[in-house]
């Protein structure tokens, strides 16, 4: 499995791969990004099975990358799992719009983690 | 939304350095002494324009990155120490936000930073200070309301 996670603070990606790890996933071949920019052309050359992304990012935030995803079908992940700070109910269900399965709050853990793998079958 | 700060400040500092840094943190009685040297900083533009401080001592730094990294501090480079603490910082803003705001409505916020001064609050600003003891060493929270927004929040 191929898993792309995107995030400006290399401690939260180091995390959310450890988290990833954790849940079972230790075997998949990571790829990781630092904004929406490097995301989408990380994701022009190499098709992923999993987006795992942040929001709140300079240059181009998660919003940016998951609307700019929904547009390229081509590019776009089976799943998406958005994992931020800012994640209000509103902004929940905006991005459900944008075809992302699961949001989770910060700090990542295992176990909510988990949940989301679980909810869609990626496990 | 809530309007008590202090309530929902002290749930996000704990809930912050719990599950990130497997360290308590509860509210103390005692003041931060002034001359807080490093600053984490973040901008808040909604539901409030404002920001937040966080004021951390070196003793606190070092469990906080050893805990999460697993590493010594001496062997941990500088630029990743910073990436750390900025992800905290951030972290607690959204917990607060989230808090304050019962997670139903809009919150925005700026990037995290490391400055080396408290910034000025401005004229009429609203300012709260929060003191917290984590594993028997004291850190500052300044929560600063700007504008005649805070007149809504109940702050």
């Amino acid at each position: 499995m191929k898993i792309l996670i995107v995030d400006d603070s290399e401690t939260s990606r180091m995390i959310t791969k450890k988290c990833l790890s954790i849940c079972g996933l230790e075997d998949s071949e990571f790829f990781d990004a630092q904004d929406g920019l490097e995301a989408l052309q990380v994701l022009s050359q190499t098709p992923v099975d999993l987006l795992v992304t942040d929001l709140n990012m300079p240059r181009m935030d998660g919003f940016t990358l998951v609307k700019k995803i929904k547009l390229s079908p081509k590019m776009a992940p089976p799943h998406i799992i958005v994992f931020s700070s800012l994640a209000s109910e509103p902004v929940e269900a905006e991005l459900k719009n944008y075809g992302v399965a699961s949001v989770v709050h910060k700090p990542l853990t295992p176990e909510k983690l988990s949940l989301a793998l679980e909810a869609i079958h990626v496990k | 939304m809530s309007s008590n700060f202090s309530q929902e400040m002290d749930k996000a500092m704990a809930e912050t350095f719990g599950e990130v840094c497997f360290l308590d943190c509860i509210p103390s009685s005692q003041n931060l002494q002034e001359g807080v040297g490093q600053v984490l900083f973040i901008r808040v533009f909604e539901p409030f324009s404002g920001f937040i401080e966080m004021y951390l001592p070196l003793e606190i730094k070092k469990l906080t990155i050893e805990n999460i990294h697993q590493e010594t501090w001496t062997d941990i480079l500088p630029r990743k120490i910073d990436d750390t603490l900025l992800e905290i910082m951030n972290i607690l803003a959204g917990k607060f936000l989230a808090n304050l705001t019962e997670n139903s409505s809009n919150y925005r916020i700026g990037l995290p930073q490391i400055l080396f001064e408290q910034q000025a609050p401005g004229v009429d600003a609203k300012v709260h200070l929060f003191h917290y003891d984590i594993e028997d060493h004291l850190a500052g929270v300044r929560l600063v309301i700007q504008g005649d927004r805070h007149a809504r929040t109940g702050g």
